[in-house]
């Protein structure tokens, strides 16, 4: 069950160790040795071979290997507490039982013993190194998303921190080790334990590209809880500053606050609707824009420019009554622009009316967007009430 | 220059549109009202709906994990800013709380009044928060949810339990507060 395995095969384990769990129950309920050994050579059989299972040819028994039993202990969220230590232990116990081995062999003596507890220690290293690997992993998950209390998160992270670093040297301590005792090992010429040397060699070389990852996911952990930290305090300070009044004269919010774009909210004004097809009018809008840029131009030879504040309060003054003028517009039968002359509008503002009537009461208009009125170098839409005859 | 949107967009334009009336968000982590649906929606076209709202005065703004329109002046920045001022003391209040309490965060109801009833510190800060009156605890956290409810920041995930869900806008608040500018 290496980090690296897929869903599909996690599942095939999970079946796999139902039935073989069943196996093993039944295995060790049934006293026959005939029987036991026929459920040997069934599935138990294969739950070795895929090192589900473990089975001691010294005392017969059976046991979950050590990747079944951390995998369960994961899936029960046993896993909280890191053994790190306990990898230096085994390579200490390693080093015991390579030494009592070479001293059986010296004297001639059977050192079958030794070879199964170094094959047994062999193969325990990975799992602890995993079973290590994904504990730190959850710890500092859980302690970056769940720990509520700040400074215990950031307790729990550095020390998850500090956890990985020492994995990373119990790691290196086991590849040390493997290296020093490489014509030890190969000395042995046992098959199991040259096996389980380049599985572990192979777990060393996967296991490592995990612990850079981990190591680079608690540092950003620790670096993202900083920034919330200071966020923490930051809010503090804002707090304080607005229990004393003192929040515009200390802090750019209000300058802040303008230049950002507001959210839309509070909308009592009346807009156009999306639906009434706004982009129909553009080009129309465009040749307005364009002809009263050419009339700009065409004046600004002859007159000078000037800016008649009289006039423009005149203009101001002149207040139009929309909701009349639209109901009388509903009254009768010509298009909006030709009524609103017919109205004497003024001339100078006959183009902001016709656009505020429109904007206010689009719905209940009839818009003939393939139709324009002229009136002097303009194109105005030819507008109908909906409520005419023939409507 | 035509910008067919609702041959694009044939069911969503008016409910992004109702959206911009309320002044909401559109946020993808939301589970109600077609919000993700909108989300969608907006980021698959994006461009033309950013060009079809401009003329009548919206920009549409993107940021992680949700849209929202805003006006094209500073017409609204004085409600905007009273806005924000309210925040200040929520948001570190729900920080004290939960130094997780960000978008994402789900809580329970009762959880948060548990913690409430049991850290003295967090009592001060509710005591102390202008704007908020309530008779108990329970009341004072309900009319804080109540308010992020309001202004488009959480969710009810489950009204059996009382479960709540932080959604991506609430990074509105918490980028604004986090830019604002403290003079030494």
């Amino acid at each position: 069950m290496a980090i690296t395995k897929n869903i599909i095969d996690i599942i095939n384990v999970q079946n796999s160790c139902k039935d073989v769990i069943q196996e093993l129950y039944n295995y060790e309920s049934r006293p026959n040795t005939i029987l036991r050994a026929n459920y040997k050579y069934a599935k138990i059989d294969e739950a070795i071979r895929f090192e589900i299972l473990e089975y001691d040819n010294y005392d017969d028994a059976l046991s979950l290997s050590s990747d079944t039993e951390e995998y369960y202990r994961t899936r029960l969220g046993q896993n909280s507490e890191t053994y790190i230590g306990l990898i230096g232990d085994k390579i200490s116990k390693l080093n015991g039982h390579l030494l009592t081995y070479n001293i059986r062999i010296r004297n001639q003596e059977s050192a079958d013993k030794e070879i199964q507890s170094i094959y047994k220690i062999l193969n325990q290293i990975p799992s602890h190194l995993k079973f290590n690997l994904h504990t730190i992993a959850s710890n500092s998950v859980f302690a970056f998303k769940n720990e509520p209390n700040f400074e215990i998160k950031m307790i729990k992270l550095k020390l998850c921190q500090e956890e990985i670093k020492e994995l990373i040297d119990a790691s290196s301590s086991v590849d040390s080790l493997l290296a020093e005792q490489y014509h030890f090992f190969r000395a042995m010429v046992t098959p199991k334990i040259n096996a389980t040397i380049l599985k572990l060699k192979h777990n060393s070389a996967q296991m490592e590209g995990s612990f850079r990852q981990l190591y680079d996911d608690i540092k950003n952990f620790i670096n993202q809880s900083i920034k919330d930290g200071e966020f923490i305090k930051k809010l503090q300070i804002l707090k304080n500053l607005k229990d004393e009044n003192k929040l515009l004269e200390f802090t750019n919010i209000e300058e802040y606050s303008k230049n950002k774009p507001s959210i839309a909210t509070n909308i009592r004004e009346k807009r156009i609707h999306p639906d009434d097809k706004i982009h129909d009018y553009i080009d129309t809008i465009l040749q307005i824009i364009e002809s009263r840029a050419l009339e700009f131009k065409n004046k600004k030879d002859d007159v000078a420019l000037s800016y008649d504040i009289e006039a423009e309060i005149k203009i101001e003054k002149t207040l139009y009554n929309y909701q009349e003028l639209h109901s009388d517009f509903l009254a009768q039968e010509k298009d909006l622009i030709s009524f609103l002359i017919q109205n004497n509008i003024a001339k100078e503002r006959i183009l902001g009316v016709f656009v505020r009537m429109l904007k206010n009461y689009a719905p209940k208009y009839q818009i003939n967007s393939q139709n324009f009125v002229k009136i002097d170098t303009r194109e105005y839409i030819e507008i109908f009430s909906t409520q005419r005859e023939g409507v | 220059m035509l910008i067919n949107v609702e041959e694009l967009l044939p069911q969503q334009i008016e409910k992004i549109y109702q959206t911009i009336l309320k002044g909401n968000f559109i946020n993808e982590n939301s589970t109600k009202n077609g919000n993700s649906e909108m989300y969608d929606s907006i980021m698959s076209k994006e461009s033309e709906l950013r060009a079809y709202f401009k003329p009548i005065g919206y920009v549409l703004i993107k940021r992680e994990g949700y849209f929202y329109f805003a006006h094209d002046d500073a017409s609204d920045s004085v409600s905007a800013l009273e806005k924000i001022v309210d925040y200040i003391d929520i948001a570190s209040f729900l920080r004290t709380l939960d130094s997780n309490f960000s978008v994402g965060y789900r809580f329970r109801l009762t959880s948060i009044e548990n913690q409430l009833n049991n850290n003295i510190e967090l009592q001060e800060l509710a005591y102390k928060m202008k704007g908020i009156s309530a008779k108990d605890n329970r009341e004072f956290i309900q009319k804080i949810i109540e308010k992020l409810k309001k202004d488009g920041f959480v969710e009810e995930i489950n009204t059996t339990n009382g479960d709540y869900i932080i959604l991506n806008s609430y990074e509105y608040i918490e980028t604004f507060l986090g830019e604002v500018e403290v003079y030494e």
